[in-house]
């Protein structure tokens, strides 16, 4: 009786995985992220020996010093996020513009810019990444190098804020853009006042994504870079793998470890910080 | 206001701002970013090098063996699509299930390689494979190679898993929990619970996820590229054949058509399923 009792109260997955149960579905989480970060880890751990991967050479940061000291590697680490926060900076503030101006548009013509939105994403990367490089061929002043790559990252990037942002703007309440108007703000302020304090959690995660996108761009870069090179397109083209001896290319190592890690420590940090601030209010 | 002629009071409301115009800056770079490009590569695609309306570019395609490529990129991305689809789904109903309490840290950790960028992801792995083909070479004495569609497909799954889990995830995490309550009351066992309830009402999130993986897949050529230590001797898929005629040699016009074949064949796809799922409900990123 009590038994059945417990089975009802937690649920349909709960008549799956009672406790002894819950053991096995971590199981398997695990399992499945350890095959997802095996090769990261790998490559971490033996970021800080020489030599081929399997053979322990003693520990050492010969790998990181390598990198810090190639020039053109190191360019390529700072162009990538020069270029990821000026992309993400522009898409952001074009694509909240969109998302807004789209919310108050008549239905078709929502739909219209809606369609449009929709190009990039469903397009495959290559489709762009050509049709991109097609235009800048044929607009003759505006170069490859940095100037096409961040053009070419902020329309990658836009759609993703418009995608993030619309939602929140279904969200809101639209009678509060009209008690500040009631309370004296004019149609300008208003904006700035009401509406744009209460979009900015979604902003803020639009620009996360948009600035992800671009340092995890690979595609589109490598058809308009030039003589610019992303750390994507520095691996790619600095490979001439198995002909390099491996002291050379050993250092690929450090760059991937470094990217990872700053991964890892960011989404910690942003894990902590909301868990701050939900402690925070849960006091208030 | 009617003391003004019709035409003068239509220019003043054109004039005077409305909210609908934050729209236009995003409107004007991608008529100039997004559509011109579009157009650009139709009429490049038609063009032979000397600037002559043609077809050969077209017809160059099934002379390079563009027919036999695609097909193996299909089964390839479908390979791909399913067995994410088998991990995945089940990783998702562990998620969100709300018995296990799974921390939120544990989900975003499934998120996270979505962040790193796919060219790192990809080498990481090539490294391993490299590794195990030492190993066993070393062990056994004779050359060892993993078959290349393994790796290809490996290497895929690797990169795709997170697209795949996250529309089914936040399907499933919004699914109603009373419906299966309900069915399990009434009597049926837990099997039939999840093949009647669960799973018709995450189809949405599950075809989602498969356009995520599928097209993109097919056209990727980053990870083939590098799984396959750049060599361009062997072109493994589309993506790889549309990058040769750029890279290698000048034959824009070429690139061009293969685009715009790339193209039609991802849009056909979409508007397939996008009017196949018009009538169920919707949820995740509509495509």
């Amino acid at each position: 009786m009590v038994k059945q009792n417990i089975k009802t109260a937690l649920g349909f997955v709960g008549r799956f995985f009672v406790r002894t149960r819950r053991i096995w579905a971590f199981a398997f989480l695990a399992l499945v992220l350890m095959f997802l970060y095996m090769p990261l880890i790998i490559v971490f751990a033996f970021s800080f020996t020489t030599g081929e991967i399997g053979t322990w050479n003693g520990f050492t940061l010969d790998l990181y010093l390598t990198f810090f000291r190639h020039e053109a590697a190191r360019t390529a680490f700072l162009n990538t996020f020069l270029i990821a926060i000026i992309a993400a900076v522009i898409a952001t503030v074009i694509g909240t513009m969109a998302a807004v101006g789209m919310f108050y548009l008549r239905k078709w013509r929502k739909k219209a810019v809606n369609t449009i939105n929709q190009i990039p994403l469903t397009n495959a990367t290559v489709v762009t990444g050509v049709s991109i490089m097609l235009l800048f061929l044929s607009l003759r002043f505006i170069p490859f190098g940095y100037v096409a790559i961040i053009i070419a990252h902020t329309m990658m990037c836009i759609p993703f804020v418009v995608l993030v942002v619309t939602p929140r703007m279904y969200q809101l309440n639209p009678n509060l853009l009209d008690a500040g108007m009631d309370l004296g703000l004019g149609p300008a302020k208003v904006m700035f006042k009401v509406l744009l304090p209460q979009l900015l959690p979604a902003i803020f995660a639009a620009f996360c994504l948009a600035f992800a996108i671009s340092l995890d761009d690979f595609i589109l870069t490598v058809f308009i870079r030039g003589e610019i090179n992303t750390i994507s397109t520095f691996i790619v083209t600095h490979g001439g793998y198995l002909r390099s001896p491996i002291q050379r290319r050993a250092f690929f190592r450090a760059i991937a470890s470094v990217m990872f890690m700053m991964t890892i420590v960011a989404v910690i940090l942003v894990y902590w910080y909301v868990q701050r601030r939900k402690r925070k209010l849960a006091k208030a | 206001m009617q003391s003004q002629p019709k035409w003068r009071l239509l220019l003043r409301k054109i004039f005077r701002f409305q909210r609908g115009y934050f729209v236009l800056p995003y409107l004007f770079l991608a008529a100039i970013f997004i559509i011109v490009p579009l157009i650009i590569l139709f009429v490049q695609a038609f063009m032979s090098f000397e600037g002559d309306f043609t077809f050969d570019n077209f017809r160059s395609f099934s002379e390079v063996g563009g027919w036999s490529l695609l097909w193996r990129s299909v089964q390839i991305a479908g390979l791909t699509t399913l067995i994410c689809l088998l991990i995945a789904y089940p990783v998702a109903l562990i998620l969100s299930s709300k018995n296990l309490k799974v921390p939120i840290i544990i989900i975003m950790f499934f998120i996270v390689p979505m962040l790193i960028n796919v060219v790192l992801r990809t080498f990481a792995l090539r490294e391993i494979f490299i590794w195990i083909e030492r190993l066993v070479r070393e062990s056994r004495g004779e050359i060892f190679h993993l078959s290349d569609n393994f790796k290809i497909v490996t290497a895929l799954i690797l990169d795709y898993f997170p697209f795949m889990l996250l529309p089914i995830y936040t399907i499933l995490r919004t699914q109603d929990r009373s419906l299966s309550e309900a069915a399990s009351d009434l009597g049926a066992s837990k099997l039939r619970v999840f093949i009647k309830i669960v799973l018709p009402l995450s189809l949405s999130g599950i075809i989602s996820g498969i356009m995520m993986v599928f097209l993109p897949a097919i056209s990727n050529f980053a990870v083939p590229y590098v799984v396959m230590e750049f060599f361009n001797a062997d072109y493994q898929l589309l993506g790889n054949l549309i990058w040769d005629q750029f890279s290698s040699r000048a034959t824009y016009n070429v690139g061009a058509a293969y685009g715009l074949i790339l193209l039609l064949l991802v849009a056909t796809s979409v508007a397939i399923i996008t009017k196949f799922t018009k009538g169920k409900a919707k949820g995740g990123i509509s495509f």
